[in-house]
């Protein structure tokens, strides 16, 4: 059985089509789709874009200019046109590709190919001009600088420069290993050690137990909060140390992480800041291929280094190219599945092939290259050995923990000595799927006091996953140290497992039944889960009345196993997820999708305080939600018209606003909810009582006795309101025919009208 | 209205609802007693049916593990 890539999981040959303006992402970072490919194509010259199109459609016409980049793209997207480009290809370029496959990348540099090309004795002008020319690699300068010819491509060290592969090469390219004079042989090997490949799968079953009980925050910059560093920078279980350990792991809890994330264990939760552990299931279906999965992973780890760890802060830079790993172990593969090379041997080998390479930290810098970072840890190594020391931090480091690569002692001589494993040759795709561990059927102990042994001649990948489904792991050294919790039950309760079928495995591997303490807290912690459901996406039919429900109840079509409504008031009933709702012997008359924003459902009365809750709209949260703010009135507001639904109604008065107000909503939720709800604003008598309550001391309300004229007719209103000697007597109009007269003004209004023949009445002469 | 859609039951659907539903009254109360997973819960709709307030779905999670409680979930 193939392991499913998951390590490419993020990888897809989906060609996006992208303008040109669009520009190619930053060099040596992986891109999720074609689209950077053909950017950097269309950026091309168009002569240098029509030659590649004839390179690999010799037969046919050439295409109108502003179609040849995505010509060239989806003609190499064709198997068998692929195919053909790459049975033309020699040796060299092979070889490129490989770096590219097994670097799991999609583009590098100029600056990190060039010298990985030499340390593998391939000429980087021959192995990348046969691609190029084929435009299965393109070449994009970051810097925006114009491209050189191809021949030169190869030959430019700049870190600005960068390959990009086309997207039908990211699948299955098989690796192709180095033919150049290889490290010479070693005397005979003794002392053999090979590691069991389970310390990496152990950390990660771990880490992920971490994540899935508390998420880690990161920053917009993709580092992770303070807190959540040092929380797992702290867990003896991620960063204790590792028994059979021949090189220092530096940041342990940092590689872990990266490795989780390539592999998608731990994942970026959509929407948030956070990284989220993945659910149980991911064991039950990846658990067997983890050491393969693991060590393609490992191979084009970018973000955390063999000798310098994890970068604090991604932003600033990159760190050495990983590039390395492939190299060595390519020229491992290049070797007799017996035979052992020695470490200085392979050092030296690689230091005469590309000089200053293996040793040198970074590539070159680039002028166009922003500062590089700071790195925790990182130390210049001395010049000398410092080549063998980089390659045993990388080889007798993870690639020995993986299970990747065994180590030896020469003798005579006493060099370490290297060889790959099975599983080494087999994640290099040079050898078959390796052949599984021995198994130990009894390995656990079970104490009373829920701890648990667990010796790992018997543990497998599939097992760590299935133990960690339901229990801590706590301590991992020659032996490990797991511990049931309600916590740990809940999880395995939680990831599908049966309190019998945890019960069942750890009797089986202990060979004893189970202690009765155990066995218990098995069953008590089983049955707390029952004790609370939470659904967060159920299905309720409401029914006007009870009897209703129970006739519904009662004829409930026999599902054949599948689930049962259950009851959760007297005209409520909670359809559980599979059960099928027998539709023909309901009357819909209203639908309402919660993850949906909230309907109108409420009439505001002329009165203004006065809601009419229109039963026929109603959802379940509105009772909930016009309980804070009114109270319920028994007295129809007014008789229901022909053709309306039903009414409840609700009173809002000083009391419920009150009331509302002190149980936290706020004068804007109370706007928001009115909106919501009855499709409008608050109504003026409901701002009233809110002003009543906001201003208590706010400007108050006035009375007093206005003085009011009445005119014979609005026509001679309006004539006095307009007359120059008239307008400045007049106060506020209170209609067409009256108008309130300032007190001081009444008699120089008396004398205006006497002056233009008109005189002024009073009450008192009306009543006469 | 025709005779055969007279003789259906009148019901109204509610779909993704977000509900806790405790084993007894006790618990019901114990939960809403909790300041934090009160103010996520916008009513009762039994004794022991607590309505959850839309969207706060990993709020109330979270809350009920704080407490302590080991809810099953059924998403």
């Amino acid at each position: 059985m193939s392991a499913p890539d998951r390590t490419r999981g993020h990888r897809t040959t989906t060609m996006t089509d992208t303008t040109p303006t669009d520009a190619p992402q930053s060099p040596a970072r992986s891109s999720p789709s074609g689209g950077d490919y053909l950017a950097a194509l269309k950026q091309y010259e168009p002569s240098r874009r029509i030659r590649i199109f004839e390179a690999i459609a010799p037969d046919e016409a050439a295409p109108r200019p502003g179609e040849v980049a995505s010509s060239i793209a989806a003609r190499l997207g064709d198997a068998p046109v692929i195919s053909a480009a790459c049975e033309r290809l020699g040796h060299r370029p092979r070889v490129a590709l490989s770096l590219f496959s097994l670097s799991r990348s999609d583009r590098l540099t100029a600056s990190e190919l060039a010298p990985a090309l030499r340390a593998l004795g391939a000429e980087p002008a021959s192995a990348l001009v046969p691609l190029l020319e084929l435009g299965l690699l393109v070449a994009h300068d970051h810097a925006g600088r114009p491209l050189p010819d191809l021949g030169s491509v190869a030959a430019e060290a700049s870190a600005s420069l960068a390959l990009i592969l086309h997207p039908s090469l990211r699948e299955a390219t098989p690796n192709t290993l180095p033919v150049a004079a290889a490290p010479p042989p070693s005397g005979s090997a003794g002392l053999v050690r090979e590691a069991d490949g389970l310390e990496p799968i152990l950390r990660l079953a771990a880490l992920w137990q971490r994540v899935r009980a508390a998420p880690i925050r990161q920053t917009q910059q993709g580092t992770l909060f303070k807190r959540d560093r040092e929380r797992l920078a702290e867990d003896p279980a991620l960063v204790g140390p590792i028994a059979d350990a021949l090189e220092p792991l530096p940041d342990m809890a940092g590689l872990w992480l990266e490795l989780a994330r390539v592999i998608g264990l731990i994942e970026a939760e959509p929407g948030s800041d956070r990284i989220v552990a993945t659910d149980a299931e991911f064991w039950s279906e990846h658990a067997v291929h983890l050491p393969h999965m693991l060590g393609l992973a490992w191979l084009g780890l970018r973000a955390w280094d063999e000798q310098a760890g994890r970068p604090d802060d991604e932003s600033s830079g990159e760190l050495p190219s990983p590039l390395l790993r492939p190299v060595a172990l390519l020229w491992l593969a290049a070797r007799g599945e017996t035979e052992w090379t020695a470490l200085d041997d392979l050092a030296a080998n690689l230091e005469r092939l590309s000089p200053g390479w293996v040793h040198r930290p970074d590539p070159g810098p680039d002028p166009s290259d922003p500062p590089r970072r700071s790195t925790r840890g990182r130390a210049k190594p001395p010049r000398s050995g410092a080549a063998t020391s980089r390659l045993a931090a990388t080889l007798l480091g993870p690639a020995y923990q993986l299970g990747l690569v065994r180590v030896a002692e020469e003798s005579p001589g006493r060099r370490r000595l290297v060889q790959l494993t099975p599983l080494g040759r087999y994640v290099l795709g040079v050898g078959r799927p390796p052949a599984p561990r021995e198994t130990f059927e009894t390995f656990l102990v079970v104490q009373p006091n829920f701890e648990v042994l667990a010796y790992r001649q018997g543990l497998q990948p599939w097992l760590v996953g299935l133990l960690s489904r339901f229990l801590d792991w706590e301590q991992l050294g020659a032996a490990a140290e797991l511990r049931l919790s309600a916590e740990s039950v809940y999880r395995g309760l939680e990831g599908g497992l049966t309190p019998e079928q945890m019960a069942a495995r750890l009797e089986r591997h202990s060979g004893r039944p189970l202690p009765p303490a155990v066995a218990d807290a098995l069953t008590t912690w089983s049955g707390r889960r029952e004790r609370l459901a939470f659904h967060t996406s159920a299905t309720l039919i409401e029914f006007l009345r009870p009897e209703d429900l129970e006739a519904a109840l009662a004829d409930w079509p026999d599902g054949d196993g599948k689930p049962v409504p259950s009851r959760v008031s007297g005209r409520i009933l909670l359809v559980p997820e599979g059960a099928a709702i027998p539709y023909h012997r309901f009357r819909v008359a209203g639908s309402r999708d919660y993850r949906q924003p909230s309907e109108p459902c409420v009439e505001v009365e002329p009165d203004g305080v006065t809601l009419g809750l229109d039963l026929g709209r109603t959802d379940l949260l509105i009772d909930a939600e016009i309980g804070r703010l009114a109270d319920p009135v028994a007295a129809r507001s007014r008789s229901i018209r022909a053709g309306e639904s039903p009414r409840r109604w609700y009173r809002v008065s000083r009391g419920s606003l009150t009331r509302a107000l002190g149980e936290g909503m706020t004068p804007q939720q109370l706007e928001r909810w009115f909106e919501g709800r009855t499709g409008a604003p608050p109504p003026p008598a409901v701002r009233l009582l809110l002003h009543a309550m906001e201003s208590p001391t706010g400007p108050a309300f006035r009375i007093d006795r206005p003085v009011v004229l009445h005119a014979p007719s609005p026509e001679l209103l309006d004539g006095l309101f307009q007359h120059p000697d008239g307008r400045g007597l007049l106060g506020e109009r209170l209609g067409p025919r009256s108008v309130v007269v300032p007190a001081g003004s009444v008699d120089a209004l008396r004398r205006v009208l006497l002056a233009i023949g008109l005189t002024l009445g009073s009450e008192d002469d009306d009543a006469t | 209205m025709s005779r055969a859609n007279a003789s259906r039951i009148p019901v109204k659907l509610h779909r993704r609802v977000s509900l806790i539903q405790a084993a007894d009254a006790v618990l019901a109360e114990e939960l809403l007693a909790r300041k934090g997973l009160a103010r996520l819960v916008v009513g009762r709709l039994s004794e022991t049916v607590l309505l959850v307030r839309p969207g706060e779905e990993d709020a109330v999670l979270e809350e009920l593990r704080r407490m302590g409680q080991t809810p099953r979930v059924e998403r």
